[in-house]
C-alpha cells in the first residue's frame, strides 16, 4: 500500500466573537471582546492510499469544506499532522498545490469573460506543464468530457453542466496525484451527472489519480466510492466501505412486487407496505430476521406473482441514521 | 522570469476580458476631460482674478495636477483593483488563489486592469506637456531623469498605500469605506500646492498618507522651487517613504494571509 | 405625504446599514470645509483687495456651501435614476405607475435631501462654524428669507435635473454627458465659487441663467451679501425659473409620453 495522504489527529478550532445587540453589549465588546470557540475539525484520522476514491461524507456543517480546505492548504490546522504527497500542505503551498486538483462545485476556477482555451493556456503556464503533456491531455479530455466544441466560447455563456465539464478538465491538465472534489455534481441535471462519474472513473482507472469527493448526491457515493469516510460534528464515524455500513446501519431492504390482479388486503406479517401503484406495491422488510427466499416463497404460494425486485435503501438512510 | 511571464500571461486574459465589454471608452475618456476640466478650470478662473495662488502661478498648478494624474492613471491601470480584494475574499475567489501554484499576492495583481486608467494616464501626459511648454521649461537630462523617477515612484506609492488599505480587508470585512475616506485629502494635494493648507496637512500628507510625495515634492524641484542643496533631501526622502509603505503594506498583506488561514474567513 | 415618509425611511435604513461610509463622508465634508476654509483665507490675506465682501463672509460662503451640497447631491438624482433604469430597460415600469412620474422623482429625491440635510448639513455646518468663525443668524426673518430661498434652489435644480433626465429618453445614453452637466452645475451655480469671481462678461450671462438660484442665491443671502428687497427679487427670480422649468419638463414629458406609447416602449 502506497499512501497518498495521512492525517493524524488533524483539529481545526475557529475563534468566533460573540456578536450582541444593545448598545452596552456593543460597548463592552468593543473593549472585552468575547470570544467562542467553535471546533469544526476534532482529532480526525485517516491514511488514503493511491488510486482510491473516497467518499467524504456528512450533514451541512459537519466539517468536510473545512478538511478539504486543510487538505489543500488553504487553511492552517489548529493540531495534528497531515501530509499530502509527503509535503506539509500549508508549510509547501505551492509545492502542494502543483500536485493536487481542485474543483469547488459552486465556483469556476475558469476565467469568467473569455474563451475556455485563453483559461486553459493560462493554466498551462501557472502549472510548468510542457507542450505535449498539454496537446496530449487537452485531446484526451476534449474528447472524453465532449468539450471540443466549447474551447472557444466565453465561460460565461456555458451552460452549468458545460462549465462544470470544463472546469474538471482544467483541474487535470498538470496530471495532479490527488483530484479534491467539493460538490462536484450540485444543480447538475442527470445526464451530465453520469458522465461526469463515467470520466472520473476512468481517470482513476488509466491515471491512477486519487479522487476524494465530498457530496450530497449519494449517487454519486454509490457510484464512485470504493470508500466512505463519514463525519459529523467535525469527528469521523465511519471509515470503511459502503457495503459494511449499509449492513451495519440499515436493517431492512425494499422489495417491489408487481401482481397478476389486483390485491385489497395481503397476509404476510413480516411486510409493511410503503407504497402502492395499480398493481405494483412496495414492501420494507427486516433482511435479518427474516429470509428474502422464504418470504417470497410465501407470496408465490399465495398470489399471482408477475415480478419482483429487492433494493437497497439509498446510503441517505445510512447518514441520516448515523447523524 | 516564470513570475513575470505569468503576470504577462494574467494580463493578457485580463485585457480579452476589457475587449469583450469594450463599451464605450470614448465616453469615458470624454467623462473623464470633463472632471478634470472642471478642475482646472476653476483654479483658472480663481487665478485670472487672483493671479497667483501663494506664490503659484496658473501653469505651474497644472504641472502639479497633471504629474498626479499621471501617477494616478498607471495606478489605476495596474493596481486599482487591489482593493476587490474584500469581494474576493467574501465570495471565495481568495481560496482559489491559495490553491494555486503562485504567490497569491500576484495572483491579485494580475486579476484586472482598468480601462480609465489609459484615460488618466493620457490626460496627465497632456497636462505636463501644456505646462512644460507654458511655463517655456527647458530641462535637461538630470530633470527628466527626475520626473521619470517620480512617475515610478509615486505609481509605487500609490499602490503600497492601496494595498495596506486593502490588507485591511482580512481583519474588518469592508476596506473599501477607508479608501473613500482618504478621497478628499487626495482631491486637495491633487489641485492645490499644500503649503496653503497649514503645516499639520503638510506634515500628516508628507508621512502617514503621503500623497503629496506623488506631486508636491517633485513638482518643487522640477520647477526650481527649491534650493539644489535641498533636492537629494527631497528625493531620498520620498524613496525612503515609499520603500517604508512598501513593506509596512507587504508585512500586513502576510500578517493577512496568515489571519486568513487560520480563521477562513 | 405617507410616500414621503415610506421613501424617507428607507433611505435612513441604508444610511445607517452603511456606518462606516457614513463616517467618512462626514470626515471628507469636513476636509473639503477645511480645504476652501484654507484656500480663501490665503487668497484674502494676499489679494484681499479684489474681495467684494469681507473674510468672514466668503468663509460663510465656502463652509455653508461645502455643506449645503450633501442636501443638494447634484451628482444624483432623477437623471441618475432614469439613465440607470433605461439602461436596465425597466423604465416602462416607471412610465406606469398610478403616481405621476415626476412626482414620484420629487418625492424620492426630496425625502433623501431631508435625510441629508439632517445627517449631514447640520452637524457638518455647526462644528465647522466653531472652527472659521462662521456667521449664523441675524434674526428670525433672515432664518425664513434664507430656509424658503434653499427651497427654492432646490426646486430649480430638480427641474433642471429632471429636465436632464428627460433627454436620457430621447438619447439613451447619457454617460458621457453627466460630467459635463455636473461640472456646469457646480460651476455656474455658485457651488465652488461666488459668480462675482467670473470674469465681466460671463457674470452677465450668468445673471440671467437659472443656475445661479440653486446655491449662489440662498448662499449670498445667508452671508447677507444679498438683503433688504433684493432678497425679494432674488426670490422672485427663483419662483420664475422654477416655474418655466417646470413647465417646460411638463411639456417635455407629454411629448416623450405620447412617443413612448405610440412607439410601444
Amino acid at each position: 500500500m502506497n499512501p497518498v495522504i495521512e492525517v493524524k489527529g488533524l483539529s481545526k478550532v475557529f475563534k468566533v466573537y460573540e456578536k450582541k445587540k444593545g448598545i452596552v453589549n456593543i460597548l463592552q465588546n468593543l473593549i472585552f471582546p468575547r470570544c467562542k470557540e467553535i471546533v469544526a475539525v476534532n482529532n480526525l484520522d485517516f491514511t488514503i492510499n493511491k488510486g482510491e476514491i473516497v467518499g467524504y461524507i456528512g450533514p451541512n456543517g459537519a466539517g468536510k469544506s473545512t478538511t478539504i480546505k486543510m487538505l489543500t492548504g488553504v487553511l492552517v490546522p489548529s493540531a495534528g499532522k497531515l501530509t499530502v504527497c509527503d509535503s506539509i500542505p500549508y508549510k509547501n503551498r505551492i509545492k502542494n498545490a502543483m500536485k493536487i486538483g481542485v474543483v469547488f462545485g459552486q465556483k469556476s476556477q475558469l476565467w469568467w469573460d473569455v474563451p475556455v482555451i485563453e483559461s486553459y493556456r493560462l493554466l498551462k503556464e501557472l502549472y510548468k506543464i510542457d507542450d505535449r503533456q498539454f496537446e496530449k491531455n487537452l485531446s484526451l479530455y476534449s474528447e472524453i468530457l465532449d468539450i471540443k466544441n466549447l474551447m472557444h466560447t466565453p465561460v460565461r455563456q456555458l451552460s452549468l453542466g458545460q462549465r462544470m465539464r470544463c472546469d474538471l478538465a482544467a483541474s487535470l491538465f498538470h496530471d495532479p496525484e490527488v483530484l479534491f472534489l467539493d460538490e462536484p455534481t450540485i444543480g447538475l441535471d442527470v445526464g451530465v451527472k453520469e458522465k461526469l462519474r463515467a470520466f472520473i472513473k476512468e481517470i482513476n482507472a488509466e491515471k491512477k489519480i486519487t479522487v476524494i469527493l465530498t457530496t450530497h448526491d449519494m449517487k454519486d457515493v454509490e457510484e464512485l466510492c470504493s470508500r466512505i469516510i463519514i463525519i459529523n460534528n467535525g469527528e469521523k464515524i465511519y471509515d470503511g466501505d459502503l457495503n459494511t455500513v449499509k449492513k451495519k446501519y440499515i436493517s431492512h431492504r425494499i422489495l417491489k412486487v408487481e401482481f397478476g390482479n389486483n390485491i385489497s388486503s395481503l397476509h404476510i406479517p413480516c411486510l409493511e407496505i410503503i407504497r402502492e401503484e395499480d398493481n405494483i406495491k412496495w414492501f420494507r422488510f427486516d433482511h435479518r430476521k427474516n429470509s428474502v427466499a422464504d418470504i417470497i416463497k410465501n407470496l408465490f404460494t399465495q398470489y399471482s406473482i408477475i415480478d419482483f425486485a429487492t433494493t437497497d435503501p439509498g446510503i441517505e438512510e445510512v447518514v441520516k441514521k448515523i447523524c | 522570469m516564470r513570475g513575470l511571464k505569468l503576470y504577462y500571461l494574467y494580463l493578457r486574459i485580463n485585457f480579452l476580458r476589457a475587449l469583450e465589454y469594450r463599451s464605450d471608452f470614448f465616453a469615458g475618456l470624454f467623462g473623464l476631460i470633463m472632471v478634470n476640466g472642471v478642475s482646472l478650470i476653476l483654479i483658472w478662473v480663481l487665478l485670472e482674478k487672483f493671479q497667483d495662488l501663494n506664490g503659484w502661478a496658473f501653469w505651474e498648478i497644472v504641472f502639479l495636477y497633471s504629474l498626479y494624474l499621471t501617477c494616478l492613471g498607471l495606478n489605476n491601470l495596474f493596481f486599482r483593483h487591489l482593493i476587490n480584494l474584500e469581494n474576493y475574499i467574501v465570495d471565495g475567489t481568495f481560496d482559489r488563489f491559495l490553491v494555486r501554484p503562485w504567490n497569491p499576492l500576484f495572483q491579485l495583481l494580475g486579476n484586472g486592469v482598468s480601462q480609465s486608467g489609459v484615460s488618466d494616464f493620457l490626460l496627465g501626459l497632456v497636462g505636463i506637456s501644456l505646462a512644460y511648454t507654458n511655463l517655456s521649461l527647458n530641462w535637461g537630462f538630470i530633470d527628466w531623469g527626475i520626473l521619470l523617477l517620480y512617475i515610478l515612484n509615486g505609481t509605487v506609492l500609490f499602490s503600497v498605500v492601496l494595498l495596506a488599505i486593502s490588507s485591511l480587508s482580512f481583519w474588518l470585512i469592508k476596506s473599501r469605506p477607508f479608501l473613500y475616506g482618504t478621497m478628499e485629502i487626495q482631491e486637495s494635494v491633487q489641485h492645490y500646492p499644500i503649503d496653503i493648507f497649514g503645516k499639520y496637512f503638510k506634515y500628516l500628507v508628507s508621512s502617514i498618507l503621503p500623497y503629496a510625495l506623488i506631486n508636491y515634492y517633485p513638482t518643487k524641484i522640477l520647477l526650481h522651487k527649491v534650493t539644489n542643496i535641498q533636492i537629494p533631501f527631497y528625493v531620498l526622502y520620498t524613496i525612503l517613504i515609499t520603500v517604508i509603505f512598501f513593506l509596512l503594506s507587504t508585512t500586513l498583506w502576510k500578517k493577512g494571509i496568515n489571519r486568513y488561514q487560520s480563521t477562513g474567513s | 405625504m405617507r410616500l414621503l415618509v415610506a421613501f424617507f425611511r428607507q433611505h435612513f435604513y441604508t444610511l445607517t446599514a452603511y456606518r462606516t461610509s457614513f463616517w467618512m463622508t462626514i470626515l471628507n465634508t469636513f476636509i473639503k470645509i477645511y480645504a476652501y476654509a484654507m484656500l480663501w483665507t490665503i487668497l484674502f490675506d494676499t489679494k484681499g483687495e479684489l474681495f467684494a465682501i469681507t473674510l468672514p463672509q466668503i468663509l460663510t460662503y465656502s463652509t455653508a456651501s461645502v455643506a449645503l451640497s450633501q442636501t443638494f447631491t447634484w451628482w444624483d438624482g432623477p437623471h441618475i435614476y432614469v439613465a440607470n433604469n433605461v439602461r436596465k430597460g425597466n423604465i416602462i415600469l416607471d412610465l406606469f405607475r398610478p403616481i405621476d412620474f415626476e412626482l414620484h422623482m420629487f418625492v424620492r429625491g426630496f425625502s433623501n435631501a431631508l435625510l441629508n440635510f439632517c445627517l449631514y448639513t447640520i452637524p457638518t455646518f455647526l462644528v465647522a462654524s466653531v472652527f472659521f468663525h462662521v456667521r449664523l443668524f441675524h434674526d428670525v426673518h433672515h432664518v425664513i428669507m434664507f430656509f424658503v430661498s434653499v427651497f427654492l434652489g432646490y426646486l430649480v435644480l430638480f427641474c433642471l435635473n429632471f429636465l436632464f433626465a428627460l433627454l436620457s429618453f430621447i438619447t439613451l445614453e447619457l454617460s458621457g454627458y453627466l460630467h459635463a452637466y455636473h461640472g456646469i452645475i457646480a460651476f455656474f451655480s455658485g457651488q465652488l465659487i461666488p459668480l462675482w469671481i467670473f470674469p465681466g462678461y460671463l457674470q452677465r450671462i450668468l445673471d440671467v441663467l437659472p443656475f445661479k438660484s440653486v446655491f449662489y442665491i440662498p448662499l449670498s443671502i445667508f452671508i447677507r451679501d444679498i438683503n433688504g428687497l433684493n432678497i425679494y427679487h432674488s426670490m422672485l427670480f427663483q419662483v420664475f425659473w422654477v416655474l418655466i422649468l417646470f413647465l417646460i419638463g411638463r411639456l417635455l414629458w407629454k411629448v416623450i409620453l405620447k412617443r413612448t406609447v405610440v412607439q410601444g416602449g
